[in-house]
């Protein structure tokens, strides 16, 4: 019997499609038709490169955490015991103040880049859903990815270069009679180095959200009384508050694990915790020490993203709770 | 009906005299244009308090915007709105107490029914107890207790409309804007809604502009009605006006089942010469010198069939035609009958059945009817 099928480039340029296909010639060849295929294996066939995917991904965080619970030699250069010195070196022995230090100024940073993102993400992503101008639209969606066109390196040098001390900052401050100053080594020369991708991103994931939001809405609420500002607070903040729970997630998330920015425009005297991680993985050689770094900052995101998802559902909660008891007061 | 309706409208029996603020309107001389479209052309008339009129016409011709403007949602180019004495186009939205039914609704999502009706009187800094008490009149005014607690996307669409209602009413503004709520509606529950309209503002005495391109709904709920085509009113009266007096062509085709013969004006007034010379006799109207362009509204229900062979009687109008479509449809029988000489059909309807049933299709009849009973009007 010819199979035909087996040469369809559409099907080979799709994996998980040519698996389910070889498992149907598999049934043909093999139990003349007469096997049929369970439903699970075809929806494991359809998910096989995600499942992948994620065993990677998981094998190596085991990978990491495995490491992270051992002491290193460091005179034979190998691991030690199974122990949680790494852990207390970061966090809590005596001495860990460094690297105490070095996870705050990430953290921090972190909140306030994630804050500043949402509160700019806002208009840009009202402006882009709600123009009327096509070409506004297209040239606000354009500036939202050409950030991501650059690449690190690339826009962390273009920022040296205008918050130098030979540069745009450093020639303000000077025609100001300031002085020569320089941005480079401030947290606030990261944290703007940080916004200029994160308001993007943070923008492009609030798009939905925002255009789910009717305009009719807005001059509802206008009519029955409430002024712009109450309207966007009683309004537009609630229907929008999903989008900016995920936006934050991911905005926080990326600031945390930030390398470029904070190594080149920190001027490598404000690390974050990837660079640290990097020199204690690659400069000291620790990777035990390493790996519980990075681990310690997965669970920072991790639990920050929980809390975020948790306070938008406790915020709702309450929310119809309060709506239900006043309802339920008046029906007595 | 009810005390709960008299606390809504503040103690004030339906067609009295308002104290103080009333819901008067005046609209003088409105202009908007987008670009190169006038939306809105130069549009003045004034609205009594506690009146019910319907701003009245096709789609795009300008009864949105007209209506967005009393609102302040959009700005007018040129000419003034009062309400209740006090002018209002400069005020923004949001302290002109108006209260408006948006066509989609608008109802909050994240809000329950409660908290939907409660937006306006949190607006207003009401204090709970009071609230409480308001939001469950306004639930009581349009017959809705015992759903406050639920989800505005866990009830009916009727339901809805309702809560939409509630919630415009609750604060007691002056003046009700209605934008074609119920036109998503299906044909029942929109009768429904329109018949709780005139119920309403019976009730409450407010005054209400309600907008719609149904020129049936317009003739069922309203005191008064404007007409207009892109962006200029063509003619506004009371609905029996509108009806049995159409100022235009344009009105008469829009409201109701409509014939229109188009002549000139001969014999001092008296007759109208149709194509081929046919002439028909004038009702007296003699508004319209000899000699003018002129059409002759005829409407359907006025149009009476008769055999072909029957005399007819001196005071009547007759044109010979033959019957080319019966539709029995319900509470009338529609006829198409072809009038050759004029090379077109007329509509005629009757409400009477065994007169329906003496005229199957292919049957010669002469459409008859009462001079006085066609309007004349300029073309
Ligand atoms: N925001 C707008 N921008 C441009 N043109 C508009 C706008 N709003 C309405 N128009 C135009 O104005 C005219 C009147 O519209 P509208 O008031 O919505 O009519 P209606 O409600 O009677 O259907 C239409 O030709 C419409 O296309
Ligand atoms: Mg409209």
């Amino acid at each position: 019997m010819a199979m035909p099928d087996s040469a369809d480039p559409a099907v080979v340029a799709d994996p998980p499609a040519l698996f389910v296909r070889l498992l149907g010639i598999a049934d043909r060849v093999f139990g003349g038709g007469q096997i049929a295929m369970p439903a699970a294996l075809r929806i494991a066939g359809g998910l096989l490169p995600a499942i992948i995917m994620i065993g990677v991904l998981a094998w190596g965080l085991a990978l990491l955490f495995w490491y992270s619970i051992h002491s290193y030699d460091a005179f034979a250069d190998q691991s030690g015991p199974l122990s949680p010195i790494e852990y207390a070196t970061l966090l809590w022995a005596k001495g860990a103040g460094f690297y105490r230090t070095i996870l705050i100024r990430t953290v921090l940073l972190s909140l306030l880049t994630t804050l500043a993102a949402l509160v700019l993400a806002i208009p840009v992503a009202t402006l882009i859903i709600r123009t009327r101008s096509n070409l506004l639209r297209i040239t606000g969606l354009t500036l939202c990815l050409v950030p991501f066109l650059m690449g690190d390196i690339v826009r962390a040098f273009g920022w040296l270069i205008l918050l130098g001390r030979e540069g745009l900052y450093g020639w303000l401050s000077q025609s100001l009679g300031l002085g020569q100053r320089t941005l480079i080594g401030s947290a606030l020369g990261i944290w703007l180095g940080s916004l200029q991708t994160i308001v993007p991103v943070a923008a492009l994931i609030l798009l939905p959200a925002v255009r789910r939001i009717d305009p009719d809405l807005e001059q509802a609420a206008a009519t029955l009384g409430a002024a712009r500002w109450r309207c966007f607070v009683l309004v537009n903040l609630p229907l929008m508050a999903p989008g900016l729970v995920s936006a934050g997630i991911v905005a926080f998330a990326l600031t945390m694990t930030q390398y470029a920015i904070p190594d080149i425009l920190g001027g490598g005297l404000l690390p974050f915790a990837a660079n640290t991680i990097q020199n204690v993985f690659f400069t000291e050689g620790n990777i035990y020490l390493g790996s519980a770094l990075a681990v310690v900052t997965l669970a920072v995101v991790l639990l920050t993203a929980m809390v975020f998802a948790l306070g938008l559902g406790l915020l709702r909660r309450w929310r119809a709770g309060v709506q239900r008891r006043q309802a339920v007061e008046i029906a007595l | 009906m009810g005390a709960s309706a008299d606390i809504l409208a503040g103690s004030v029996p339906p067609g009295a005299a308002r104290p103080g603020g009333d819901g008067r309107i005046r609209i003088a001389g409105i202009s908007q244009r987008f670009g190169d479209v006038r939306a809105v052309d130069d549009v003045s008339f004034d609205i009594e308090s506690g009146e019910l009129l319907t701003l009245l016409g096709p789609s795009g011709s300008g009864k949105t915007s007209l209506l967005r403007m009393i609102a302040g949602l959009a700005k007018p180019d040129a000419g003034e709105i009062w309400v209740g004495g006090q002018r209002i186009d400069q005020l923004p939205t949001h302290r002109r107490n108006i209260g408006m039914v948006f066509q989609s609704l608008a109802l909050f999502p994240h809000l329950s029914v409660f908290g939907n009706i409660a937006f306006p009187l949190w607006m207003r800094r009401c204090g709970k107890r009071e609230t409480a008490a308001r939001v469950r009149e306004a639930l009581e005014v349009v017959r809705l207790p015992q759903i406050a607690a639920r989800r505005v996307d866990e009830i009916s669409g009727g339901q809805r409309q309702r809560v939409a209602l509630a919630r415009a009413l609750v604060y007691r503004p002056k003046l009700l804007l209605l934008d074609e709520p119920f036109a998503a509606l299906d044909a029942k529950l929109r009768e429904e809604m329109q018949l709780e309209i005139i119920r309403l503002h019976h009730d409450l005495g407010i005054t209400i502009v309600n907008v719609t391109h149904d020129q049936k709904e317009a003739l069922t709920i309203s005191d008064r009605v404007a007409v207009m085509s892109e962006g200029r009113l063509r003619q506004i009266g009371t609905t029996v006006e509108i009806y049995q007096r159409p100022n235009s062509a344009f009105v008469a085709g829009f409201v109701g089942t409509t014939n229109l013969l188009h002549g000139a004006v001969a014999a001092g007034g008296e007759i109208l010469v149709l194509a081929d010379s046919i002439r028909v006799p004038l009702g007296g109207d003699k508004r319209l010198a000899p000699g003018a362009a002129a059409a002759l509204v005829l409407r359907a229900e006025r149009l009476t069939l008769m055999p072909a062979e029957a005399i007819i009687p001196a005071d009547l109008a007759s044109l010979p035609g033959m019957v080319r479509l019966r539709a029995f449809q319900g509470n009338t029988t529609l006829f198409e009958v072809e009038v050759v000489a004029l090379g077109r059909s007329l509509r005629a309807e009757t409400t009477s059945l065994s007169e329906a049933s003496r005229f199957p299709v292919g049957t010669a009849v002469s459409l008859t009817w009462r001079p006085q009973d066609a309007a004349l009007v300029p073309v």
